[in-house]
């Protein structure tokens, strides 16, 4: 590497960091994070050196449309965990503010719906500001060296599975394991705002 | 009508009350206009340009802190009943949950502007709103005049969203 190409990463990485305080945008690369699952145990990105990619999304038991996804996202967790993508759900909201997302509860939940992904609990809120989330659901797709590929929607139908027309998050993958940009790299879709005490 | 009348009267007290305010509901208070497209309803509603300033509240039954702020931003609506404001709930529920909608609105909203925008292809609109909107709810549109300033939060006092609305209104 050159003198030149040195100082040009490092102001890349500089700039990336400065210009994303509403979180992360495509292009940059996500911190590791640990945070607690339903088994009691602690997950990181760096458990899993040999994933071909992560899809992080952020969901809660509480509100309508992740309810609507549960089912989905168990059935994406199925399907890519066999291709080498790691799936982590993560619940962002305060269970002070909404009760209905305890850690208690995530458990009860995670057992009657039979989650085959690690459901974590983002313990005093410190991740989902660095990624930028605002919402449940809301999907982010890392590849192999943890750059953010993806933001936004699983598919354009939350009440009905069935009338999906376009699988926005499988689609990226499918780019991810092209090579290509994924098209859209960005979709947005109604949530549930993440429920905070800092107002 | 007299026949009606008549008819009506033969019944007793409880149930002519009932189907009175049935009726009454039926014809004053439904006030729902549904847009089963964005494309419409941006069209007849959002980019409608005059002098009036609206504030545009995106919400839906099923979220409980859009519930929470209705209630000031109805005291908002009487608040500048008489100047050039207007307020519109924009409701987010889906198509299956209209009854559900309508009473509520029935229950809480009466004499307001209520929209049910049941367009799901939430991809295809929600920038045309507005750009910064990731798509949480609720989520409040102020726009007068070519200018528009959006909200992606909820309301947490009567004070906190007059406050915001009576300094838009300067601007």
């Amino acid at each position: 590497m050159t003198l030149f190409s040195l100082i040009l990463s490092v102001l890349v990485t500089v700039t990336n960091v400065q210009n994303s305080p509403n979180g992360y945008g495509i292009g940059d690369v996500a911190t590791d994070f640990s945070l607690k699952g339903v088994d009691g145990k602690i997950y990181s990105l760096s458990n899993y050196p040999n994933a071909k990619g992560f899809i992080i999304v952020f969901t809660c038991n509480h509100c309508p449309y992740a309810v609507m996804y549960e089912d989905r996202i168990n059935d994406l967790a199925k399907k890519y965990s066999t291709q080498g993508y790691i799936l982590l759900a993560i619940n962002p909201n305060d269970p002070e503010v909404q009760p209905k997302d305890s850690y208690e509860l995530m458990i009860e939940r995670a057992k009657e719906k039979l989650f085959v992904f690690p459901y974590l609990i983002d313990e005093g809120q410190k991740v989902y500001p660095v990624f930028g989330a605002t919402k449940t659901p809301h999907v982010y797709v890392l590849d192999h060296n943890r750059v953010v590929r993806y933001i936004g929607a699983i598919d354009d139908n939350a009440q009905d599975a069935s009338s999906v027309t376009e699988k926005y998050l499988e689609k990226a993958i499918s780019s991810l394991d092209m090579g290509v940009k994924p098209n859209p790299e960005i979709t947005k879709a109604i949530g549930c705002s993440i429920k905070t005490k800092n107002k | 009508m007299v026949l009606l009348f008549q008819y009506l009267s033969s019944m007793s007290g409880k149930t002519l009350y009932t189907i009175f305010l049935t009726l009454l509901s039926i014809s004053l208070f439904s006030q729902i206009q549904v847009f089963d497209k964005f494309e419409t309803f941006e069209k007849q509603v959002l980019i409608k340009q005059n002098d009036t300033a609206y504030l545009f509240n995106f919400w839906a039954t099923w979220c409980k802190p859009c519930v929470e702020e209705l209630p000031y931003l109805v005291s908002l609506s009487h608040q500048y009943r008489k100047d050039k404001t207007k307020i519109i709930f924009v409701s987010l529920d889906s198509k299956k949950d209209s009854g559900k909608l309508e009473s509520f609105v029935q229950k809480n909203l009466i004499g307001q502007t209520i929209i049910h925008l049941t367009d799901h292809k939430y991809n295809n609109w929600i920038d045309r709103v507005h750009h910064s909107w990731s798509g949480s709810i609720p989520a409040s549109l102020f726009k007068k005049e070519g200018i528009s300033e959006f909200h992606e939060k909820e309301f947490y006092s009567y004070d906190d969203v007059l406050m915001q609305w009576v300094t838009f209104l300067k601007t």
